[in-house]
């Protein structure tokens, strides 16, 4: 297209456009206008490493018609919960023992969600092995303590909670109405998990002899101290009233007698505390222990406090996936 | 073929005649010398024959025309642009004796405003409707469009927003709100100040200082801002809503990710006056539906902008002002279906926010809250079950396979715009995808709409289906159960398709083909691979890239045989140029899938196998010595997987120097922070393994 290049002359001066009367400044000096999205995409995910660069590959500017995000949902990693990790270990209801795997497929932290796979052996006869996917709330500012949901009130909630020795030390954080407190890392992640369907064929909806009804609380201690003193034990109970926790923030802890089974010493814990201490010797450090995974099977007609243990498989090698 | 004559009558009648009649449009622009003779009257009209008529009149009407045709088919756009409609336009509107008729002024602003919108379209970015346009065409609607925002060029009709003529003022103000929609011609137009203005700069700068520049002025700020405001503020009741309409759009584009405008926007006066954000926000409450969306429009890209310079800095009140009323016009069965459809544009836009890349502080810093609450919000106050009920009440869900043939176009606007829409609202959070597929069930609307005839609403429906395809739970259930996932899978084989359509399935097939899909199978035994390796060849590197990314998630956890059946589709050589392509982000799922490959001692083996140590060995050097992060971070994963391998295996880290003196690089160099530190704390888990 011919398209001329010398222009028509710009207006005279006798008809200068009239000025606004009021002042409007504008300060480029305190940022930059921002990069279209393309260019932070790739840019602001690759900062150099005092390294020459490559030359630079042009980046088309999307097009907000045809494409409605610009941002990645990388796969998210908080020790032992990734995509794909495994926990294995039982679940015990009474006198029974089930041996039970857990697969993670998701994690999610900025919406406060996990997902995965279930899988209990030997739990009927009909039945030698069952998978369930579940959905994890995880507790903190979106989710908190208080389930209000499930046929769990907050007695019962409390019950439970307070059988992980991590709770102590998260409980004066708690915030009113729903017992949320701040997100960070505290070296343990609570979590209700609630099934939602059988694996393979989810249009399965009963199972004679089992049921995945009710949900479960859990917690994964990323810095156990000691095998077994991740769970109170079930046979110390100690039926929480209203009274022993107001409307505060407080939760009162719970009498010296009932420590017993619970290190002594036992400070408010860090995930980058690590035991051993670093330099203090030149000999290989010995590897942490598992991160372990305790949880409590609630519904209302079940029996009380079935019991999850499980422990985390650690994999010498990784693999991703990433939702586009 | 007849010869036209040119007249003021004829080219009433030829207006009359065109306006809202495409093909008369179309038959028009193949007679391209009176397209010409047309354009040509602009500047050299013929003489009036006619009585009481003048050649101002013909030049009125000649620009009447141009308006009327410039909205018709790519033919008759494309014929005005190659008889330089909008050169003449720009060279009659210099004249000194055009600008001093009134009527003649405004008729040409408004020819220029209408092909200007009409280009824009044309070049994108477009806010509309998608439609499709041949590479040539495009071509040379960007040339026009970069004529327009040249100096020269602006110095004509820019100083126009100032006019007398409401009529004239409002299409300049109508042109920038149309046309401005990149940072450049953002720029150029906000930094654009007046001659005289500038000859004064000059006259007053001593010798050695830069003369002639156009920067924004520290002092007295943006004319074309300050001129925009002073429209808004205009109390002349009945010219008001039409000028205010006009400069909120205006304003709208000139604010549009512009942190700087925004702040000054949003800054209190001194004196305590209202700032002009807060003049914006009370025309949201304007008696006119017009100037409520314009006025919304305004306040969401301003608070936008603030965000982007300030995250997490939301004006609240504001936010919850534009979401009343948009919630509103989406509800109310009075309201146009342009209204709601502006709208929709307006609630895509709202979402946007905060929707800037991050850096990996993602990765780094657990917990981080990001732009998902803004969707989250929205989905709290209803809006999201509004737009839901809006284009139900819109698609036929029982209706013959032809149901969209005679489709009004506004109607398909605004279904898209509505789909558009509920996929930027479901993207990041179960809570709202879960409602989508269970409860508000538009799977079936989804799946119906793939089949559209328009391409936005095809490309809109796989949005929504992608959206809800980031939940491996809908993956399983809903997804598999109505057929949707499969139905997409169909569209995403289509060699015709369109390549927008292509690129949105490309990345639902993204997601379905994870191990946690059942989908898979089906996919994998339905001509999965060879279509992707088709659509590797593209030239489209968001397309190329998609590839790879299906690619990696369907090596996630694979078999064996999987990893075969990838490998001798992709080939090892072609994987080893994409870990060395110059695109960091192709580069940089190169990485995954080798990571992924080598996930399990077999797939180790293969890998050696099939490629041999010396090319693995010089695939880690390259991925280890590139200046991306993401690049250098999958390589160290890669690396920590080669490290469950053989000792033999293990050995090439021992027996490649460069390797080591890498690791070595990777673990001590980077900046301090906690992005480095991720990294290296990533390098030395892997490193550490090796030992």
């Amino acid at each position: 297209m011919d398209v001329p290049r010398s222009l028509p002359s710009s207006p005279p001066a006798s008809v200068a456009p009239p000025q606004p009367s009021e002042s409007f400044s504008i300060h480029t000096t305190a940022t930059s206008p921002k990069s279209s999205p393309a260019q932070q995409r790739s840019t602001s995910d690759a900062p150099t490493r005092g390294r020459p660069q490559r030359s630079s590959v042009p980046t088309p500017v999307p097009d907000p018609a045809t494409d409605i995000t610009f941002l990645r949902v990388r796969a998210q990693r908080h020790h032992c919960l990734y995509p794909g990790a495994t926990f294995q270990g039982t679940q015990k209801s009474g006198r029974n023992s089930y041996e039970v795997n857990v697969t993670i497929v998701d994690v999610d932290f900025s919406s406060s969600f996990l997902c995965g796979y279930l899988r209990i052996r030997g739990l009927t006869d009909d039945w030698p092995e069952l998978t369930t996917y579940f959905d994890a709330e995880i507790i903190g500012s979106r989710y908190g303590f208080l389930t209000q949901k499930w046929g769990a009130n907050e007695q019962e909630d409390m019950v439970h909670w307070q059988r992980f020795p991590a709770f102590r030390h998260v409980k004066n954080e708690l915030r009113r109405p729903h017992l949320t407190m701040p997100d960070r890392d505290r070296g343990a992640v609570f979590m209700r998990w609630k099934e939602r369907f059988l694996v393979p064929d989810h249009r399965v909806q009963d199972i004679n002899g089992a049921s995945f009804a009710g949900f479960y609380y859990v917690c994964v201690d990323f810095n156990p101290q000691s095998p077994g003193a991740n769970i109170r034990p079930v046979t110390q109970s100690f039926p929480l009233c209203a009274e022993e926790y107001g409307e505060g923030d407080l939760l009162t802890s719970p009498s010296p007698s009932k420590l017993e089974s619970i290190p002594i010493g036992r400070r408010r814990r860090d995930s980058s505390v690590r035991r051993g201490g670093r330099g203090t010797s030149i000999a290989p450090r010995s590897p942490p222990p598992a991160a372990t995974m305790s949880g409590f099977y609630f519904h209302q007609n079940s029996e009380p406090y079935q019991q999850l243990s499980l422990s985390h498989v650690p994999e010498p090698s990784s693999s991703c996936f990433e939702f586009r | 073929m007849t010869v036209r004559q040119i007249t003021t009558a004829s080219l009433k009648q030829l207006k009359n005649t065109v306006i809202g009649n495409p093909s008369a449009k179309l038959a028009l622009a193949r007679d391209t010398a009176f397209i010409h003779s047309l354009v040509d009257c602009l500047n050299h009209p013929p003489t009036s024959g006619e009585p009481q008529t003048s050649q101002d009149d013909i030049r009125i009407e000649a620009a009447h025309v141009i308006s009327s045709i410039s909205y018709g088919s790519e033919a008759a756009l494309a014929g005005l642009l190659r008889a330089n409609a909008l050169q003449a336009i720009v060279r009659s509107l210099s004249n000194p004796q055009a600008l001093a008729i009134t009527s003649l002024k405004s008729a040409l602003a408004r020819a220029l405003r209408v092909l200007a919108s009409a280009i824009i379209e044309v070049t994108g970015p477009t806010l509309g409707p998608m439609r499709i346009y041949s590479a040539q065409f495009r071509s040379e609607a960007k040339l026009a469009l970069s004529y327009l925002f040249e100096f020269d060029c602006l110095d004509v009709y820019l100083p126009l927003l100032a006019d007398s003529s409401t009529q004239t003022s409002v299409a300049i103000a109508q042109l920038i709100g149309a046309a401005v929609r990149t940072e450049v011609h953002r720029t150029v137009v906000i930094e654009w100040v007046p001659r005289s203005d500038r000859l004064r700069e000059v006259t007053f700068r001593r010798g050695w200082e830069r003369s002639g520049a156009v920067h924004v002025t520290t002092r007295h700020g943006s004319w074309v801002i300050r001129t925009l405001i002073a429209m808004i503020q205009k109390k002349d009741l009945k010219a008001c809503s039409f000028a205010q309409d006009a400069a909120l759009c205006a304003m709208a584009a000139l604010a549009l990710d512009n942190p700087p405008v925004a702040t000054a926007l949003a800054r209190v006066p001194t004196d305590g006056a209202a700032s002009h954000l807060a003049s914006v926000l009370s025309l949201t409450k304007s008696r006119v539906t017009d100037v409520q969306l314009s006025a919304s429009l305004c306040v969401t890209n301003i608070i936008r902008a603030q965000a982007n310079n300030h995250p997490g800095m939301v004006d609240p009140a504001a936010a919850l002002t534009v979401i009343q009323v948009l919630n509103r016009i989406l509800i109310s069965p009075s309201e146009s279906a342009q209204n709601q459809t502006k709208a929709c544009h307006t609630l895509c836009s709202y979402l946007s926010l905060h929707r800037h890349a991050k850096a990996l502080k993602f990765l780094a810093v657990l917990l981080v809250r990001d732009e998902k609450d803004i969707c989250i919000e929205v989905y709290d106050r209803g809006l999201l079950a509004n737009v839901a009920a809006l284009v139900k009440s819109i698609t036929p869900l029982d209706k013959p396979s032809d149901w969209d043939i005679d489709e009004s176009e506004s109607r398909v606007i605004l279904r898209e715009a509505a789909l558009m829409a509920i996929a930027s609202i479901a993207l990041f959070d179960r809570v709202i995808k879960r409602d989508v597929a269970d409860n508000i069930q538009l799977i079936p609307l989804f799946r119906e709409c793939l089949g559209h005839k328009s391409v936005g609403v095809r490309v809109a429906a796989c949005q929504c289906i992608r959206a809800l395809s980031r939940d491996a739970a809908i993956i399983r259930t809903n997804l598999t159960d109505s057929g949707a996932g499969l139905a997409l899978y169909q569209v995403f084989k289509k060699e015709d398709e369109d390549p927008r359509v292509i690129f949105a399935t490309l990345a639902v097939v993204c997601n379905l083909v994870n191990d946690f899909s059942p989908l898979r199978p089906a996919m994998l035994s339905d001509g999965l691979l060879p279509r992707l390796m088709w659509l590797s060849r593209s030239e489209d590197q968001e397309i190329r890239m998609g590839v790879l990314w299906a690619l990696k998630n369907l090596l996630c956890k694979s078999s064996l045989a999987t990893k075969q059946m990838v490998m001798t589709h992709l080939g090892w050589t072609h994987l080893a140029e994409l870990v060395n392509d110059v695109d960091p982000q192709i580069q940089e799922q190169a990485f995954c899938i080798l990571r992924n490959l080598a996930e399990e001692e077999e797939g180790i083996l293969f890998l050696f196998d099939s490629m041999g140590e010396d090319l693995v060995a010089a695939c880690i050097s390259t991925g280890l010595d590139s200046s991306s992060e993401l690049v250098t971070r999958e390589t160290a994963y890669f690396l920590g997987n080669l490290s469950n391998g053989t000792r033999a295996q293990q050995d090439i880290i021992f027996t490649h120097p460069p390797i080591l003196d890498l690791v070595h690089a990777c673990m001590a160099d980077g900046k301090s922070g906690t992005t480095a530190r991720a990294r290296r704390g990533g390098v030395r888990v892997h490193v550490e393994a090796l030992v």
